[in-house]
C-alpha cells in the first residue's frame, strides 16, 4: 500500500481576478520523485502559492499525507508543511544557516538558543550534501546551491514530507544539480516526496519517475518520464530545426568577427573562442563563476592580464560601444524601463545609426510611424505588454541597435516551452542578419538548438570544445542532443 | 446554543449585542473611575480585549460560514455544488435556511432521477430477455461449434455467455475489483476477435497489494464502460497495434484506477470541456446535454460513482493528442457494502 502525500483533486482556483488552476488534478505518492512540465507557465506560481499557503478555492479538494488540507468548502488559511526550493529563497539574511533552519522553524519553542547544540545537530546534515558549508555561516555569504542546500535541509527539518524544486537548473551549475540530484534520491528512498518542476524533459528524464505535463492551469497528462522522453520530439519545432541548421552551416565558413585568444583576468583564465557572424557560440560555464568578469572585461571595467581579442580583424579596445550588446537574464524584467514608452525602449540604442533622432522630431515622427506599422503599441508603457511582447521588444532593439555580437546570458531562463521556441526564433533572426551570438549558460537549456560550438569551461584544467558534429557525444541528456545523434553526427 | 445561533444573522446581532455591551460597561467603568480620582486605563484594557475576542469570533462565526455559503451557492449557479452542501451551509437566516433546504429537495429527486435513468434502462433489458433461454442459446451454439471443430466460435460464445451474464443477470450494485476485472478481460476477448494482434491488455498491480485491492469493492459495470470507450475513442482510431493498461494502485483511504490507451489522444479544448462536464454536477450535465459523442459512459460512471461515494471521488480524464489518454477512477478503498456513504442509493 502506497501513502499518498499530495493529492489535488479538481482543483479550480483564483488568483488576481483571473482562474489561475482549473480541474488541476495531481497525486504524487510517498518516496516518489515526479516532474512538473510546464508547456507555458500560467498558473505555475499560482500553484506552488498554493501548496506553501492554504488560499480559498473555487472548487476541489486537496488532500495531504491523504487529510484534507484544503476545500472548496471549508478553506483554511494556514501554512502548509510543503517545502519550496526556488531561485528566489527565503533564507533570512544577517542570520546563520543554524538559525534559519532550526530558530525560524514552525513550532521552535526553546527558550535558550544553543548554537552548539544546533550546530551538532545539523553538521552530519549538511554534510550530506558536500556543499562545504558550517551551520554558523551567514546566509548572505552563501553560493545559490549552498542556498538551495540550506532551503531544502530547513524543509527536511521542518518536517515536510514534500518539497518543492522550482527550476532548479536554471541557477545550478551542472556538477551542483548532479550532487543535488543524489541527495534528492537518497531523501526519496527515506520517504520524502518532491515535486521536480522543470522546463526540459531531458532534465526531468534524469530524476523522475513520472512527469506531468502542464497547460494553462491544468495537468494534461502524466507519463512515465522514459514515455515522455521517446514523445519529446512531438514538443519541438524539428523541422524548423532541420530548416534553420542548413543556414547555419554556411555561417560557419565565414572569418571570425571575435576572436578571444587565452584571455586572462579575474576569474576568466585562458579562454579562447571565436565567433562569425551570423554564429552562435555557446559557453558553458560550469562552476557558474566567470560570466560577471567577462562580461566586466569587453565593457572596460576589468582589465585582462594576458591574451588577444580582436573585433572585425582589429585589436578590440574594451568600453562602451554599440558593436558589441548585451541581453541579460531574463530580460522582460532587467532591460526595459518602465518609465519609457515602448518606442523610446527600442530605439534608444540606435543613436549610431540614426544621430539625429534624440534632436529631431521630424525623424522620431517617421520612425515612429515605420515601426508603428511593423511592431504597433508603440505608445504603450512596458508594463501593459505580456511576457512574449516584452522580449520581443528587448530583441527588437537589438536588431535595430545592429551589433557585431550579442552575448546572452541563460536566454532561456525562467521561460515556459512555447516562450522558449520564441526566444529560439527571435535569436534566429539576430543570426539571420549577420550578428554573431556568444551565449553565456550555467545550464544549456536550449541552447544547442543553434549552437555551431559549444565550450565547457572547467574550474581547473583545460576547457572541452565540441563542434556541432560532437554535440551527439556529450556525456550528458543536454535537450536537443538526441536529434543530432539520429542525424548520426558522430566525428 | 448552536441552534440558536446557527443562522448568521442571529451571530452578527448576538456579536452586536456583546460589542455594545462591553462599550458601555467600559464607559461605565471610565466614569466611575474618573469619579474616584484614578486613571481609565484598566476598563480601556478590557475594553481592548473584549473587542479583539469580537473580531476573532466574527471572523470564525461569521466571515468563514458566510465565505462557505457564498461558495455553495456560486457552484449551485454553476452546476456544480452537491446537494448535501446546500443543507450543510450556514444560512443568513431560518427563512433563507428554508429556501436552501427546498433548493436540495428540488435537486435531489431530480439529480437521482437523472443519474439512475442508464441503470433503469439496463433493467428494462434485463426484463426484455429472458436470461436462461440466452444461455441456453449460447451454450447450444458453443456445442454445434465445438462439434463442427470450431473452437475459435465456440470461445468467443463462450465469452459472450459471461458477459451477458454479468452485465444482466448479476442485479447487485456493487462488486469486488476482481470481478469487474474479469468481465473487463471477457470483454476485452470479445474485441480481440475484431482487432486481433492490433490490440493488448495489461494489467498492473502491485504483487504484495494484489489481494487487497481485488477485494475492494466498486459500483458494477465501471470498468468495462471506460475500457469501452478507450478502444472506441482512443485505440480505434489509431494506426497500429493499440496498447490499453489498467493500472490498479491502493493507498491507505483510495483505490485508485487507471485506464490507459495509447491511441490518438485529443486535444486540451475537448480535454477541458471533457473535465468541466465531469466535474459539474448531474444535473447539470443533463442541462449540457450529455448526449454529445463519446461521454455519455463517462458521465454516467462518473455521476453514480459520485452518487454513491461523495463528491471527492469520480473520474478525470488526463490525455495528449498523439499520445493517449489516460482516465483516472478515484474511489474509496471499502472492502464492505456497509461502508458506502449513501446506502440507501444502493437500495
Amino acid at each position: 500500500m502506497r501513502e499518498e502525500v499530495l493529492r489535488m483533486e479538481r482543483v479550480a482556483y483564483r488568483e488576481g481576478g483571473a482562474l489561475q488552476l482549473e480541474d488541476f488534478t495531481l497525486s504524487v505518492f510517498a518516496g516518489e520523485i515526479v516532474g512538473l512540465l510546464p508547456v507555458n507557465s500560467h498558473g505555475l506560481t499560482a500553484l506552488v502559492n498554493l501548496l506553501r499557503r492554504n488560499q480559498p478555492l473555487q472548487d476541489g479538494y486537496i488532500y495531504y499525507r491523504e487529510t484534507l488540507l484544503n476545500s472548496w468548502r471549508a478553506p483554511r488559511p494556514q501554512y502548509n508543511r510543503i517545502g519550496v526550493v526556488q531561485s528566489s529563497g527565503e533564507l533570512v539574511g544577517g542570520l546563520t544557516v543554524a538559525d534559519n533552519i532550526f530558530v525560524l522553524r514552525p513550532g521552535f519553542k526553546t527558550w535558550f538558543i544553543r548554537p552548539a547544540l544546533l550546530r551538532n545537530q545539523l553538521q552530519p546534515l549538511l554534510n550530506e550534501f558536500e556543499a562545504e558549508i558550517d551551520a554558523d555561516d551567514y546566509v548572505d555569504q552563501l553560493s545559490p546551491f549552498q542556498r538551495c542546500v540550506v532551503e531544502l535541509v530547513k524543509a527536511i527539518v521542518a518536517g515536510s514530507r514534500l518539497v518543492i524544486l522550482r527550476d532548479v537548473s536554471t541557477f545550478l551549475s551542472e556538477s551542483e544539480l548532479i550532487r543535488l540530484h543524489a541527495v534528492l534520491r537518497r531523501y526519496a528512498d527515506q520517504g520524502v516526496a518532491f515535486l521536480y518542476i522543470g522546463f526540459h524533459l531531458e532534465e526531468l528524464d534524469q530524476i523522475c519517475a513520472r512527469t506531468a505535463f502542464f497547460s494553462n492551469g491544468r495537468i494534461t497528462k502524466v507519463l512515465p518520464s522514459e514515455e515522455a522522453r521517446a514523445r519529446s520530439t512531438n514538443f519541438y519545432e524539428r523541422r524548423t530545426w532541420e530548416e534553420q541548421l542548413a543556414h547555419r552551416q554556411e555561417a560557419e565558413g565565414r572569418p571570425p568577427v571575435l576572436r578571444v585568444e587565452g584571455l586572462t583576468g579575474g576569474a576568466v583564465s585562458q579562454l579562447s573562442f571565436s565567433v562569425s557572424p551570423g554564429e552562435c557560440v555557446v559557453l558553458q560555464d560550469l562552476e557558474s563563476r566567470i560570466f560577471g568578469d567577462l562580461l566586466a572585461f569587453f565593457f572596460g571595467e576589468l582589465h585582462g592580464e594576458e591574451g588577444v581579442v580582436e573585433l572585425d580583424g582589429a585589436p578590440f579596445r574594451p568600453g562602451p560601444t554599440r558593436d558589441v550588446a548585451i541581453i541579460q537574464e531574463q530580460p522582460a524584467s532587467s532591460m526595459l524601463f518602465p518609465e519609457l514608452s515602448c518606442l523610446d525602449n527600442l530605439c534608444f540604442t540606435i543613436d549610431h545609426r540614426l544621430p539625429e533622432l534624440w534632436r529631431s522630431l521630424r525623424v522620431r515622427r517617421g520612425l515612429r510611424r515605420v515601426l508603428e506599422e511593423e511592431h504597433g503599441m508603440v505608445d504603450q508603457r512596458p508594463e501593459a505588454l505580456t511576457k512574449t511582447q516584452k522580449y520581443d521588444l528587448v530583441y527588437h532593439r537589438i536588431l535595430l541597435q545592429n551589433p557585431k555580437v550579442v552575448f546572452c546570458i541563460q536566454p532561456f531562463r525562467g521561460a515556459d516551452l512555447a516562450l522558449r521556441m520564441h526566444i529560439w526564433s527571435l535569436l534566429e533572426e539576430i543570426m539571420a542578419k549577420g550578428t554573431a551570438v556568444v551565449i553565456l549558460a550555467v545550464n544549456l537549456a536550449d541552447s544547442l538548438s543553434m549552437a555551431s560550438r559549444l565550450i565547457r569551461i572547467h574550474r581547473e584544467g583545460p576547457n572541452e570544445i565540441y563542434d556541432r558534429r560532437d554535440f551527439a557525444r556529450l556525456p550528458f541528456a543536454a535537450p536537443w542532443r538526441d536529434l543530432y545523434r539520429e542525424r548520426g553526427e558522430q566525428p | 446554543m448552536t441552534d440558536k445561533y446557527r443562522y448568521l444573522s442571529r451571530r452578527v446581532g448576538f456579536l452586536g449585542l456583546c460589542g455594545g455591551g462591553a462599550l458601555l460597561l467600559a464607559l461605565a467603568g471610565c466614569i466611575f473611575r474618573a469619579v474616584v480620582g484614578k486613571s481609565p486605563l484598566w476598563p480601556m484594557v478590557l475594553l481592548g480585549g473584549a473587542l479583539l475576542a469580537l473580531c476573532l469570533a466574527a471572523y470564525f462565526w461569521v466571515l468563514l460560514p458566510y465565505r462557505s455559503l457564498e461558495a455553495t451557492l456560486r457552484l449551485t449557479l454553476e452546476g456544480r455544488a452537491p446537494e448535501e452542501a446546500l443543507g450543510e451551509s450556514r444560512a443568513l437566516s431560518p427563512e433563507s435556511g428554508r429556501m436552501l433546504r427546498q433548493v436540495r429537495d428540488i435537486l435531489d429527486p431530480a439529480q437521482l432521477f437523472h443519474l439512475n435513468k442508464r441503470q433503469a434502462q439496463y433493467l428494462a433489458l434485463q426484463n426484455q430477455i429472458n436470461p436462461h433461454f440466452l444461455y441456453n442459446t449460447l451454450e447450444s451454439i458453443r456445442s454445434e461449434c465445438l462439434i463442427a471443430d470450431l473452437t475459435s466460435v465456440a470461445d468467443m460464445t463462450e465469452a459472450l455467455a459471461s458477459f451477458f451474464r454479468y452485465t444482466i443477470s448479476k442485479v447487485e450494485n456493487l462488486v469486488s475489483v476482481e470481478e469487474e476485472l474479469q468481465n473487463c478481460e471477457t470483454y476485452f476477448r470479445i474485441q480481440q476477435y475484431r482487432f486481433e494482434d492490433r490490440l493488448t491488455l495489461t494489467v498492473e498491480c502491485d504483487e504484495g497489494d494484489r489481494e487487497e485491492i481485488y477485494r475492494c469493492r466498486l459500483p458494477k459495470l465501471t470498468m468495462q464502460p471506460i475500457l469501452e470507450n478507450s478502444i472506441i475513442h482512443g485505440t480505434e482510431l489509431k494506426v497500429g497495434t493499440g496498447n490499453l493498461t489498467i493500472h490498479l494502485e491502493r493507498t491507505g483511504k483510495r483505490l485508485l484506477i487507471r485506464i490507459s490507451d495509447d491511441g490518438v489522444g485529443m486535444d486540451e479544448a475537448t480535454l477541458a470541456r471533457l473535465n468541466a462536464r465531469l466535474s459539474a454536477s448531474g444535473l447539470a450535465v443533463h442541462q449540457q446535454g450529455s448526449e454529445e459523442k463519446g461521454g455519455v459512459a463517462l458521465s454516467n460512471v462518473n455521476n453514480r460513482v459520485r452518487l454513491l461515494f461523495g463528491q471527492e471521488y469520480g473520474l478525470h480524464v488526463f490525455s495528449l493528442p498523439g499520445v493517449g489518454t489516460d482516465v483516472e477512477l478515484t474511489l474509496p478503498a471499502i472492502t464492505s457494502d456497509r461502508d458506502v456513504k449513501n446506502r440507501e442509493a444502493l437500495q
